[in-house]
């Protein structure tokens, strides 16, 4: 008697437990606003889907963009691009640049406060460097902080030539005087210190606790906001930081970036209300969303490209002329259209646009021209035939290495037919391979095409072009020659903007002639967002977002 | 005893072995598309000991292990695979025993249902329902429910994990599959059970159904289910990455996929680490349940009584 109605009672529980379960699922009407309220009662919230777990809050750990993006909010460096999109002062109140261009003399501004109401100064700004360069605390973004004199070489812990901090290009003079000595002249320099590798951090608190950025307890910062939750791969709470100089240009009450990594789940946020603004649109769902002007898609700049790189030490892509006909013979329109969906840019050049040329009203891309080839299927039939496979006949079999991701493996199917339709060329395959296998393939020439894409570090051509000089850590292609080399050099070792953009128009004028890379698109940045969310900032790369000046109006 | 110094010798096996092939897959825990200038990469190798050869690397895990330490992620570096496992058991756990009570209780019912109205449209209808929780995956049920009760009905929160109707959604997700296979296990075993001389014998006296089915029939038939249990718990507590990520629930579940691509060493032994640990219980305790459930099963162990 007593098991039967064991039996009886585990299915009655369990009923009861999910009628109960189903019971509690009343609609939430949480943080929306009720549509008859006035203007005065709208709640100063927006909650913004960041998409994963930042890997550290540490300004001096940083890696990925979800970490800066989370660190931007809450932390300020001496400088920050504004609205516009331009370098403002910021813990900085005003610089001196010496005439040769390597010492740089900042005065921090007195109303720069800690969270904790410490004044901001120039030694929490020497401590964070020095720190970030330290070997033993092992930063990933240590490298950005190289243009500094000697401190690469106190970097490497090899290198014994430099052993102390001290003799580091950063000092501070005095509390609010800090002096920055670099190796070479680098005008990029100033956009950099908007960046969270350089920002400050308290020096007693991280000399205190190693571990400050772990928690909001303890987390001590000078930016907008202040966070006061985070509750791993679920949400970060930020509040506006009251301590912050310029907290009047403030309107946010209260910041949610909630950490939702599916693409489609943060859609489906979107749609009920649980998210205001999100950044990662599906690819699958892009002509439904573009197709209602009303959804809250936009097409934001990206400072990227997408492209393919040769593994230019192997046969047949050795031969430049293959090179060039696999290059003219895809036709990029068609990928950005059918497959890609945001509104990319077919690429016909290395570097994106977005970048400031010397004269700061032009355009890096405009001034070079998008136009270093065209698709021209004669020619590339022709170039193809030179090289020794007329009609693509004999021409060996080869595969395209991928990344795991869809969108991908659809841009290379739709190539692999490209080329077969094009130029008659048969054997190709479309691999796959996940992530970490993928990155040891290309770097060490273990691929004869591979997919590959670059995102500007900062706003200056360099970022894209330093990485094909003979051995760059990036270089994955085999391909080098000197006279690109120096053109880079050149650039690197002058101030004087004519003279580097001149050189770095030359040394992509020498890539794209060599192409060991093929360009396939400029990247956009499509993200949604509601329409009661005003003056969100999103730079073109850096943090996702800038929340520092956004309100709602409903 | 001698089970618990075999379960021991077998999560040593699952250490080492996990540990050398973990080694073996090309790349590490630093490697991105911006690959970092020597120089970094010697520091970070240096901090976190990758510049040892692997077997002192081995062995001082061993002994970290041993205090209980499973040492800090790499990826995270504020976190320490105790507190992953500590933050992410508990919300997988909670998710997985109601799908694990769902899954018995309307399994248990389907399979009797179809056993006792065998070849009747009962029958067919309980294994059609089977069917389908075998063969539709959980991320087709997910995304279908996330649509109709989430963005449609707005009954529950697509996702986060914010209480008790945080739970619904996944829960609908992951009990299709054991619900189904119990259901077809249930069925099978007591279809034999009610061909049993004994269950004959029963009727032949004039019995009720009921009775037969749960005084006599069922207690033996059960046996399958049991077994299947054990390793299913195990892997449902545990978590699903499929169904955490699409509902972005903090539990264990994603950690047992992104580890290895992330390639966090530490986060990739201690998650294994755990659930076979829960594995080798979870099959302890069906072996005693066997022996509870039918006396004449022996447990080999008794030297602790």
């Amino acid at each position: 008697m007593l098991r039967k109605s064991k039996l009886l009672f585990v299915v009655a529980l369990t009923l009861v437990v999910v009628f109960a379960l189903a019971g509690c699922g009343a609609p939430k009407n949480e943080g929306k606003g009720s549509d008859n309220a006035g203007k005065e009662e709208v709640k100063q919230k927006i909650t913004y889907n960041l998409g994963s777990e930042p890997e550290t809050l540490d300004p001096g750990k940083v890696t990925g963009n979800p970490d800066m993006t989370a660190i931007n909010a809450m932390m300020e460096g001496l400088t920050r691009y504004n609205m516009d999109g331009e370098l403002e002062p910021a813990m900085a109140k005003d610089w001196d640049i010496s005439p040769d261009g390597t010492v740089y003399t900042f005065k921090i501004r007195e109303d720069a406060k800690w969270s904790n109401g410490d004044p901001v100064t120039a030694e929490d700004f020497e401590f964070a460097w020095r720190q970030i360069l330290d070997p033993e605390f092992a930063a990933d973004y240590a490298y950005e902080l190289y243009y500094l004199k000697n401190a690469a070489a106190y970097n490497d812990f090899e290198d014994t030539s430099v052993t102390s901090p001290d003799q580091i290009g950063v000092e501070a003079v005095d509390a609010k005087t800090l002096e920055v000595t670099l190796a070479a002249p680098a005008p990029q320099f100033l956009g950099l210190t908007a960046f969270p590798a350089y920002f400050p951090v308290h020096k007693a608190t991280a000399t205190a606790n190693p571990d400050w950025h772990a928690e909001p307890e303890t987390y001590v910062n000078n930016g907008p906001f202040k966070m006061t939750v985070w509750e791993h791969d679920q949400k970060i709470v930020f509040e506006k930081n009251e301590t912050y100089w310029d907290k009047d240009s403030v309107r946010l009450d209260e910041l949610v970036m909630t950490l939702v990594s599916s693409e489609s789940t943060e859609l489906a946020m979107f749609e009920t209300g649980d998210i205001d603004v999100g950044d990662n649109p599906p690819n699958e769902e892009m002509d439904r969303l573009k197709a209602d002007a009303n959804y809250g898609l936009t097409i934001g700049g990206d400072l990227s490209t997408y492209y393919y790189v040769f593994n230019t030490t192997a046969k047949p892509f050795d031969d430049v002329r293959v090179r060039k006909a696999l290059t003219m013979a895809i036709d990029r329109e068609a990928i950005v259209e059918n497959i890609a969906k945001a509104g990319q840019i077919p690429a016909f050049a290395y570097v994106p646009f977005g970048l400031d040329d010397a004269d700061k009203s032009k355009d890096f891309r405009e001034e070079g021209g998008n136009d270093y080839f065209a698709e021209n299927l004669e020619k590339a039939q022709e170039l193809l035939a030179e090289a020794g496979y007329p009609n693509g006949e004999g021409f060996p079999e080869f595969e395209i290495l991928n990344t795991d991701r869809e969108l991908y493996l659809n841009i290379a199917q739709a190539i692999q037919e490209m080329w077969k339709q094009n130029l008659g060329i048969e054997g190709v395959k479309v691999i796959s391979q996940e992530w970490g296998s993928y990155l040891k393939a290309r770097a060490e020439l273990d691929y004869l095409v591979a997919a590959a894409g670059w995102g500007a570090d900062y706003a200056d051509p360099m970022t894209f072009l330093d990485m094909y000089i003979k051995d760059g850590g990036n270089n994955d292609t085999g391909w080098s020659d000197e006279r690109y080399d120096q053109s880079i050099a050149k650039a690197n070792s002058t101030n004087d903007q004519a003279v580097r953009m001149q050189a770095m128009h030359e040394a992509e004028d020498i890539l794209m002639e060599a192409m060991p890379l093929m360009p396939i698109y400029f990247y956009t940045n499509p993200y949604i967002m509601k329409d009661y969310v005003k003056d969100v900032v999103v730079p073109d790369f850096g943090p996702n977002m800038d929340f520092k000046w956004a309100y709602v109006e409903k | 005893m001698r089970k618990f110094s075999s379960a021991l010798v077998a999560v040593l096996v699952i250490i080492t072995v996990t540990f050398f092939l973990m080694h073996s897959i090309p790349g590490g825990p630093f490697d991105s598309e911006r690959k970092l200038p020597n120089t970094i990469m010697k520091n970070i190798n240096a901090r976190y000991h990758l510049d040892d050869p692997l077997w002192v690397q081995y062995t001082d895990y061993l002994q970290n292990i041993v205090k209980g330490d499973l040492g800090p992620s790499f990826r995270y570096e504020t976190r320490t695979v105790n507190d992953i496992i500590r933050d992410g058991f508990p919300v997988s756990a909670a998710i997985g025993a109601i799908v694990i009570l769902l899954a018995l209780g309307i399994g248990i019912l389907l399979g009797v249902i179809a056993a006792l109205n065998h070849n009747k449209w009962q029958d067919y209808g309980a294994m059609l329902i089977a069917t389908i929780g075998v063969s539709v995956p959980s991320f087709i049920v997910a995304g279908l429910a996330m649509y109709v009760f989430a963005e449609k009905l707005r009954w529950f929160p697509p996702a986060l994990w914010e209480g008790p109707e945080s739970m619904v959604l996944p829960v609908i997700a992951l009990a299709g599959l054991p619900t189904a296979v119990i259901a077809r296990l249930m069925r099978s075993s007591m279809l034999e059970v009610l061909n049993q001389d004994y269950i004959k014998t029963a009727r032949a006296k004039g019995l009720a159904t009921r009775v037969i089915v749960y005084r006599h029939a069922l207690r033996n038939a059960i046996l399958p289910v049991v077994t299947y249990l054990g390793p299913a718990v195990a892997g449902i507590v545990t978590g699903s990455f499929i169904v955490e990520n699409i509902f972005a629930i903090p539990g264990l579940g994603k950690w047992f996929v992104m580890s290895i691509s992330n390639r966090d060493y530490p986060v990739i032994l201690g998650v294994t680490i755990f659930y076979s640990t829960l594995l080798i219980f979870m099959n302890m305790i069906v072996d005693i349940a066997y022996a509870v459930i039918d006396p004449r099963i022996k447990l080999s162990d008794r030297k602790g009584e």
